[in-house]
């Protein structure tokens, strides 16, 4: 009887354990079609479909050679054979990677035909050798490659030049920066004098390409590393400004060679637009608009020494602010007609502030009775007289107006002593309201190519900070961090923004639209990317499916059946035909 | 059907076995539930747990063998995910001059975790927000103690086997371990005191399963944990404290997985503890637990994402032992 106890019990104890058995991993019906793994992260991906080059020659080549060579294809004669290419920029380990895409029947692969890590430029701008590519262009008309490497150099490169060893129809010595026969892009020579320019975005106006191309580039300046002589005068603030870059003549125009040896004429132009704040998060360039994310960071105030000084902003919600002594202490409130009121027990010696709602430039040059003032181009400098409140009595500041941009400045040391009253009073109307940490906005700037400068056109605020912004004919989308995607009419600055079904509180990394297809991708990091059906016709796309993938940056579309997609683990590509 | 199994065991045990049964009720608030971090919208949970505990003493061998089974049913008022059950079944053999084998098998269902996303869905023409994740943790030791010097101090050696295993939708972390554990405690007239060293190998059984998630991801580990517990006896109370902290460090040697390669952390408890004898031989007890987790990686998204600390309140009362014979 013990026995058959002990062995029940036992039993008992071995039959329940053995309930507790793994499950089978779980994989979807429309499961990934293809998976590069990169050691790195992808950050950014340029897809070429039915790419052919000029310049590769391949009747030259014999059938053998022919038929080995991927640009080529014999039949009776060997004939050029065009490829869909993908293009990566990876951050940190692999750097730029060209696959060629194979596709056949219902299989997609990659080929690696050409990587490079080794062409940073290391010099008094650029101290380590760690690239870090963030963003790619591709210019059908030139051929151009561009690569942003983040804060550091912007690249370009003549494609048929960088894969030169691909093919046996075309033969050149390229620019090969450090000799190790891979040919190389080049820097951009325009930051080469210029120490402490830190690129952050690179767009070009795809509407518009010549053989000339036009990219803007965007370069921030951080005060925390950089000395305050290096930030842009007048500020003492981390700041971003646009910067223009072309070619003054085609790249090709001496030859093959000397494009793929990167001797490219160009022309730029440093300063095309007014003092932004430092987190600006996305450009986007179509049309001659230039769409620009959260082009404005609060207000600052600091005292003569650069100390920075916490005021609040008060809202005058019961209405009983009329002057600045009625503020509590260290605050400070803008009226409806553009009096900035403070109360503070510090002295101030510096301050900067924007404003939203219209085009301040504009307002005050037009409105301010002044002759004191100086253009110096991304801003003007007005003697503090010009203004009335407690600033016109100190003869040692002056005051800059960059943009939407107020920036009060003193070349000497130079005090606006503690006390409460009108710091500025800027005479504007309702329509302007100060940023404060409440506040996220894009801004759309119309591109003058003639005065190669843009021009103000309108704000848009937003519920949150925005990520990303893309336009497509008559509409924008904003894509923003934890909120999803919203979109609006091009030119309704009525902020009547409609949110993207299905986008709920995604962050929005990148959005992209495939006119051939009529695809609006949107890649929402760790949520994967969003696939919807839309004409760009209206405001309201179709959710068509959510791809589950690694956490997103960016994703393209493959002959209208792929989605490739940059992930923090490398490529992804799935299948959508059957969602 | 577990629970029913379950249920006939502890019918069956107790039809040919006398018994005792003892039963602990928990009142306790968690500050932050779901081990979130700083950058989270940290979540709190009151929590009401009752452990139920069956032993007996089996004449199995020539000397009885000690039997403990214990349930355990977690309730957790503001988040219901959290709520689970566990169960354990101990063995505790003697061999003679106070010397002892023991087994014990412990099964935690439903460990919540919080919610992911398995990239392993594919295409779906639906919003995927994400899947709940949790796992089922079963232990099994097997251990030898001895005296050491007196009877009233001694060193138990274990070796223990464990398994995670993830929900249906959720199994590219899926772990399997091995470790080993020395233990030396003492007990006296005034205090009795206990230290535990613990090593553990972690293996991610799932890797490169065919799932995309697994092709770059290990969860992997290997960890060493210390612990140390004082109790100080005052008449009819106690008070004590305990220090348990494990350090791990993950193995995947993938670089592309971010969140796990050059991966190591701390993580620190530190618990304080009051108890006494009500009249009727009911016990209370108050604990404070503070846990803290400070997370090093080369990723900072990984540090702020896995470091956290949280806060434990909790009141226990232990009622007498009832026999049945």
């Amino acid at each position: 009887m013990k026995t058959f106890k002990y062995i029940i019990f036992i039993f008992s104890i071995l039959v329940y354990s053995g309930c507790d058995k793994q499950s089978n991993p779980f994989i979807g019906n429309n499961n990934i079609a293809y998976q590069e793994n990169l050691m790195g992260e992808s950050r950014d991906i340029i897809v070429l479909e039915d790419v052919e080059f000029d310049v590769y020659d391949c009747s030259l080549l014999n059938e053998e050679d022919c038929n080995s060579d991927m640009w080529c294809s014999y039949d009776q004669s060997c004939n050029s054979k065009s490829n869909d290419l993908l293009i990566v920029a990876n951050q940190y380990e692999e750097g730029l990677i060209v696959y060629q895409i194979i596709e056949e029947e219902s299989f997609v692969s990659l080929n690696k035909i050409y990587q490079n890590n080794s062409f940073e430029v290391l010099d008094e701008s650029s101290l380590e050798n760690d690239l870090e590519l963030r963003t790619l262009l591709y210019s059908d008309d030139s051929n151009m490659l561009y690569i942003l490497d983040k804060f550091e150099y912007i690249y370009n490169g003549w494609l048929p030049g960088l894969l030169e060893s691909t093919t046996q129809s075309y033969n050149d010595q390229c620019y090969d920066y450090d000799s190790n026969l891979i040919w190389d892009p080049i820097q951009f020579t325009v930051f080469s004098d210029i120490s402490n320019l830190h690129s952050t975005q690179i767009v070009m106006d795809e509407s518009n390409i010549g053989n000339l191309d036009e990219a803007l580039y965007l370069i921030k300046y951080n005060a925390n590393i950089i000395s305050q002589q290096n930030l842009p005068a007048p500020l003492k603030t981390s700041s971003s400004k646009l910067g223009a870059y072309s070619f003054a003549l085609d790249p090709t125009a001496f030859g093959s060679e000397s494009a793929c040896d990167g001797l490219f004429f160009t022309t730029y132009v440093p300063d095309i637009s007014p003092h932004f704040d430092y987190d600006i998060t996305d450009v986007f360039f179509k049309n001659n608009k230039v769409f620009i994310a959260n082009p404005y960071n609060e207000y600052v105030f600091k005292d003569a020494s650069g100390n920075y000084l916490n005021l609040s902003y008060k809202n005058n919600e019961l209405e009983d602010i009329v002057e600045g002594c009625d503020l509590p202490d260290n605050s400070i409130y803008f009226t409806d007609n553009g009096e900035l009121l403070y109360n503070t027990q510090n002295e101030i010696g510096y301050f900067e502030f924007n404003l939203y709602g219209g085009d301040l430039s504009s307002y005050i040059s037009s409105d301010v009775d002044c002759s004191n003032f100086q253009d110096n181009g991304n801003y003007i400098q007005y003697l503090s007289d010009c203004f009335e409140g407690e600033i016109s009595s100190n003869n040692n500041y002056s005051v800059g107006v960059s943009g939407n941009k107020v920036i009060g400045y003193s070349i000497i040391t130079s005090n606006i002593d503690s006390n409460c009253g009108t710091l500025i009073d800027l005479n504007t109307n309702e329509n302007f309201s100060l940023i404060n940490d409440m506040t996220s906005t894009f801004s759309v700037y119309d591109y003058n190519s003639n005065s190669n400068y843009i021009d103000f056109n309108y704000d848009i605020e937003t519920p949150s900070k925005v990520k990303s912004i893309y336009s497509f004919d008559d509409y924008i989308l904003a894509g923003l961090y934890d909120d999803g995607c919203y979109i609006t009419l091009l030119g309704n600055n009525t902020n009547n923004l409609v949110k993207l079904e299905g986008t709920n509180s995604f962050t929005v990394n990148d959005i992209y639209y495939d006119e051939i297809n009529q695809i609006l991708l949107l890649s929402v990091g760790s949520g994967g990317v969003l696939i919807y059906n839309w004409n760009g016709l209206s405001a309201n796309p179709n959710f068509l499916g959510h791809i589950v993938s690694s956490h997103a940056y960016t994703a393209r579309i493959l002959n209208g059946k792929y989605v490739i997609i940059a992930t923090k683990y490398g490529v992804e590509i799935y299948n959508y035909e059957n969602i | 059907m577990q629970r029913v199994y379950l249920f006939s065991l502890i019918v069956f045990v107790s039809l040919i076995f006398s018994l005792d049964y003892k039963s602990n009720y928990y009142f306790g608030y968690d500050n932050n539930v779901l081990k979130y971090s700083d950058d989270e919208n940290i979540l709190f949970s009151r929590y009401i747990s009752t452990q139920k505990t069956l032993s007996s003493k089996l004449k199995i061998l020539e000397r009885s063998t000690r039997f403990n089974f214990i349930l355990k049913k977690n309730y957790f008022l503001d988040n219901n995910k959290k709520s689970n059950y566990s169960f354990s079944i101990k063995l505790k053999q003697p061999l003679g001059n106070y010397r002892f084998l023991d087994f014990s098998y412990n099964f935690i269902n439903d460990i919540y975790l919080r919610e992911y996303v398995d990239v392993d869905q594919g295409i779906v023409n639906y919003i995927y927000d994400g899947t709940d994740c949790e796992f089922d943790f079963s232990k099994y030791s097997i251990g030898y103690e001895r005296p050491l010097i007196k009877k009233k101090s001694k060193l138990n050696y274990y070796y223990l086997y464990q398994t995670q295993f993830y929900n249906k939708y959720f199994t590219e972390f899926d772990l399997e371990l091995n470790g080993i554990k020395i233990k030396y405690s003492n007990t006296n007239k005034y205090n009795k005191y206990n230290m535990s060293l613990t090593l553990f190998d972690a293996k991610n059984i799932t890797r490169n399963d065919e799932t995309i998630s697994t092709d770059y991801m290990d969860r992997g580990y290997q960890e060493f944990s210390c612990v140390l517990s004082y109790e100080h006896k005052l008449n009819n109370k106690k008070i004590g404290f305990s220090i348990n902290e494990n350090l791990r460090q993950y193995s995947s040697n993938i670089i592309a997985d971010q969140l796990h390669y050059n991966r190591m952390h701390i993580d620190r408890q530190i618990s304080i503890w009051y108890s006494f004898f009500h009249g009727n031989n009911n016990k209370s007890k108050f604990i404070i637990k503070h846990r803290s987790r400070n997370t090093n990686a080369d990723y900072s998204w990984v540090e702020d994402l896995k470091t956290f600390d949280k806060l434990i309140f909790e009141y226990i009362i232990y009622l007498r032992k009832r026999s049945f014979k």
